[in-house]
């Protein structure tokens, strides 16, 4: 085999791996389970919301510091049951208000927009959690 | 001196004139019997450092500094107690149910913490009110802890 044709074998086979250990990397990275605990239950259904929509700026190695100080999704079920209401009224709140995920960062992104199911799955989620651990 | 700059500092005077009689709505304080710090056993280290670093903005106790009766500046004094208060007042504590409570408490914990509280633009001039890291950790163990407290209420 002639030297130039292994190069141009090799390039595409290399761009290959590079592309698939690229998008395994961004799965194994990016994806949100909650840490199991008895302070807060995330359903499945949430979780993929949570996953999709908002984790990507607020876990421990995002690059945006607002979005990390303003909510660490990796850490929300092991936080007390006081801060965990804080934090769930919060979430019931920038959602109700349609103030997450940004507008300048849904100029980029518009597939992170919420959709009106979405949206109303959160809501209810964090209003009946936060109650519940209130005991109401 | 120039006669440009002559003009141009005369303007400048006569503008400061008239900005004086542009009112700066600065909020009052309005006196109340509620002792946040006794009702809620506050150590006298925490309070000493609410007392000196949040109280000019979050409180009915503002103490109003000579450069909060000038403007310019006395705009920025008054927006900034507007904006304090209404998300904190601990003259007022009182009137928040419990849930109001423990986000208040959220928010001191993690202003605190990422050094957003007391803001760096009132520390400047207000150095004694800066914080140093110990003292951040102090207050914000105190909040956390205080959350915990009005939780089991």
């Amino acid at each position: 085999m002639s030297k130039k044709l292994t190069i141009l074998m090799i390039v595409p086979v290399a761009l290959m791996a590079l592309v698939i250990s690229g998008f395994s990397y961004q799965n194994q990275d990016n994806k949100f389970t909650a840490n199991p605990s008895d302070n807060l239950v995330i359903p499945d259904n949430v979780n993929e919301i949570l996953d999709n929509k908002c984790f990507g700026c607020h876990n421990v190695d995002a690059k945006s510091d607002k979005a990390k100080e303003k909510l660490l999704l990796d850490q929300l079920t092991t936080l007390s049951k006081a801060k965990i209401v804080a934090k769930l009224d919060d979430i019931h709140e920038v959602v109700e208000k349609g103030e997450m995920p940004p507008e300048k960062f849904l100029e980029k992104f518009p597939d992170k927009a919420l959709t009106d199911e979405e949206a109303t799955i959160l809501k209810n989620w964090a209003k009946s959690a936060s109650d519940e651990l209130m005991g109401e | 001196m120039s006669k440009e700059l002559k003009i141009i500092l005369l303007a400048l005077a006569g503008i400061f004139v008239i900005i004086q009689f542009i009112p700066a709505n600065k909020p009052a304080n309005e006196p109340s019997d509620y002792d946040f710090f006794a009702s809620n056993m506050v150590p006298a280290d925490i309070e000493l450092m609410i007392r000196t670093s949040c109280f000019d903005c979050h409180s009915q106790e503002v103490k109003y500094p000579w450069y909060a009766h000038i403007a310019p500046s006395s705009w920025l004094v008054a927006r900034d107690i507007r904006h304090g208060r209404h998300h904190l007042d601990f003259s007022k504590w009182n009137d928040l149910d419990k849930r109001k409570k423990l986000d208040a408490l959220d928010e001191i914990s993690d202003e605190v913490k990422h050094g957003d509280m007391p803001m760096p633009i009132y520390t400047i001039i207000h150095t004694d009110a800066k914080l140093t890291q110990e003292q951040r950790n102090k207050l914000i163990d105190w909040a956390d802890d205080l959350a915990e407290k009005v939780f089991e209420e």
